[in-house]
């Protein structure tokens, strides 16, 4: 990896604004140092001697991101961390620097997802719970758990689709850096998850607390 | 000549904003036009001035916008706005004031 590369990836790495600044900051960077190698080069300086006086000049990576999280505070976990340590920028610091934001979802998303698991192994069962309390209704609860799967695996698709076509237009119309193609990935990928998660669990709800209405109204009936 | 961090954080965003306000320009040349001005007295790290671009853009006394030249390259040139202009007047007044009680303070002093 070049000189120039190793300063952008630190420069990356400590930024905590949202996607499209930072893209914008690493962009504009890049410009200016190829237009100040460029010059040095021009000055007589051979190209490692040029890149290395470029970053010279731009300074400690650490203090330009400082300046700019000043500017930019993007990060979702930000405001609770502002809640507990206002003063304490060296904690936060450390938190937002050491833990991405796309790893936390995807914990509370793995969670979500297994408490979801759970529930769909709990559903078909529900019959046999309610018949050894002594109530008795009709089988509902199966045909409910069945809709609910069927309804939430299509609006997957439909998510997955319309990420699809956002990240088609996105790479058409801002080329994204690749080394941040895999943190962008992971991002989608938990914002899917979330949204999976999100719906399924509503529809377990939903289908438990029509379960429940269905077996009153029998039970009024009969 | 050294200047210290304090002074030169007031000072630099004046600077930009009249860099700026003679010309439209991207970082490179901003930073370059800067260091022009101070006749290489002043030691003004490159860095520092992306913040500074980002924060007035920020409060719309600049406004950023990237630029083709027909090659692959692009940049992010800078254009100061009317509130822009304002600050800057504003600004440059407080400086002739803060100036002319420095310049009574070194006239005494050196």
């Amino acid at each position: 990896m070049t000189l120039f590369e190793n300063y952008i990836q630190a420069l990356a790495k400590k930024l905590h604004a949202a996607r499209a600044e930072r893209d914008n900051i690493v962009d504009e960077l890049r410009q200016h140092m190829a237009e100040s190698r460029q010059a040095f080069v021009d000055e007589g300086y051979s190209e490692s001697e040029a890149e290395r006086l470029t970053i010279e000049k731009l300074g400690d990576p650490a203090e330009i991101c400082q300046k700019f999280d000043a500017i930019y505070k993007s990060s979702p976990f930000q405001f609770i961390i502002d809640l507990f340590h206002k003063e304490n920028t060296a904690m936060r610091r450390t938190i937002l620097e050491t833990v991405e934001w796309s790893s936390l979802v995807l914990i509370v998303v793995v969670t979500l997802a297994v408490g979801n698991l759970c529930a769909i192994a709990v559903l078909p069962r529900i019959d046999k719970i309610y018949r050894d309390l002594g109530i008795t209704g009709p089988d509902f609860t199966l045909q409910y758990a069945d809709f609910s799967r069927y309804s939430y695996s299509s609006l997957v698709i439909v998510l997955l689709l319309i990420i699809a076509i956002y990240i088609l237009v996105l790479k058409r119309w801002q080329p994204v850096l690749k080394a941040q193609m895999l943190k962008t990935g992971l991002s989608v990928l938990s914002l899917v998850l979330v949204a999976w998660v999100a719906i399924s669990t509503w529809a377990m709800a939903y289908s438990f607390s029509r379960v429940v209405t269905d077996l009153q109204i029998t039970e009024k009936h009969e | 000549m050294d200047v210290s961090k304090e002074i030169l954080k007031g000072l630099l965003d004046t600077l930009v904003l009249y860099v700026i306000e003679q010309k439209p320009k991207h970082g490179y040349l901003i930073a370059k036009s800067i260091g022009e001005m101070a006749n290489g007295q002043m030691e003004i790290q490159d860095g520092t001035l992306y913040p500074i671009l980002h924060r007035l853009e920020k409060k719309g006394l600049i406004r950023g916008g990237w630029l083709s030249d027909g090659t692959a390259r692009k940049r992010r040139e800078y254009k100061i706005t009317a509130a822009g202009e304002t600050t800057l007047r504003d600004q440059a007044g407080q400086w002739r004031f803060i100036a002319s009680m420095l310049n009574q303070v070194a006239k005494d002093v050196l």
